[in-house]
């Protein structure tokens, strides 16, 4: 079971890094950005 | 949905003994991820029972490919912002099924040249809107953002024009040619402050309802 939470997290951390380097979420509603992710 | 992503994202911090700034990566990757399966799921379902699978995908991708770098105005609303979304995509389509076939070659060809005229002009003026739970702090994401609104819409510009000179043989293809000037319409629309008030306008109606039913 921990394999298969390990390849949830890796696909939204990859996911997160896209939203991130983006301008918005491309579907939907926009939620606040972790601050780790922020390009500053 | 957001509910959803944070249990989620609980379990896997716990099972994997991530630190919170870990786990609120996750959780906010969870969050993209399931709108995105929403969304399309609901699609894909409306569009096979209307039979407008393909018109109502290639609006929702478009607008979406474009969005990832121009920005553009949010509902604030998590159930709005999905029903908008899917409503958007559902209308336009029928509305294209049922008069795609009405309108000529020249008008089709006016349209193109128009909405992205249109489009250049407002990405050039306005591209990227920000918002306020992302801001885009730095001049050069800012250029970068920019740059690739352009290259997309040139890119859209190119497979509209051959979509509209393969459609010259075959008048079917017109509809995706008008799915994606909707899409791209609706999505530079968004960039201006007009739809920033209409947005604003339908989160207070929600809210109003979501009131009136309590």
């Amino acid at each position: 079971m921990k394999k298969f939470y390990a390849v949830i997290a890796a696909v939204a951390t990859v996911l997160a890094t896209m939203f991130a380097t983006s301008a918005c979420f491309w579907f939907g509603n926009q939620p606040v950005e972790p601050a780790s992710l922020r390009d500053e | 949905m957001e509910t959803l992503a944070l249990k989620i994202a609980d379990k896997i911090a716990f099972e994997l003994g991530y630190d919170s700034e870990k786990k609120m990566i996750v959780q906010y990757g969870l969050f993209g991820l399931i709108q995105i399966v929403t969304i399309l799921l609901i699609n894909i379902i409306i569009g096979l029972l209307f039979n407008i699978l393909f018109e109502t995908l290639t609006m929702t991708l478009t607008s979406s490919i474009l969005r990832k770098y121009s920005g553009g105005a949010h509902l604030e609303k998590l159930g709005v912002c999905t029903l908008l979304s899917v409503a958007v995509s559902t209308i336009f389509p029928l509305m294209i099924k049922s008069y795609y076939k009405y309108l000529g070659v020249s008008f089709v060809l006016i349209s193109i040249i128009l909405v992205f005229v249109l489009s250049f002009f407002l990405i050039y003026k306005l591209a990227p809107i920000d918002n306020p739970n992302k801001p885009i702090k730095t001049e050069r994401k800012r250029k970068r953002m920019r740059k690739g609104s352009f290259i997309v819409l040139i890119f859209f510009m190119v497979v509209t024009f051959l979509l509209f000179i393969l459609g010259i043989q075959n008048q079917n293809i017109f509809r995706y040619c008008w799915s994606i000037l909707i899409a791209i319409l609706w999505q530079v629309f968004s960039l201006t402050k007009l739809w920033v008030k209409f947005y604003h306008f339908i989160d207070f109606v929600y809210c109003k309802i979501k009131l009136l039913g309590r």
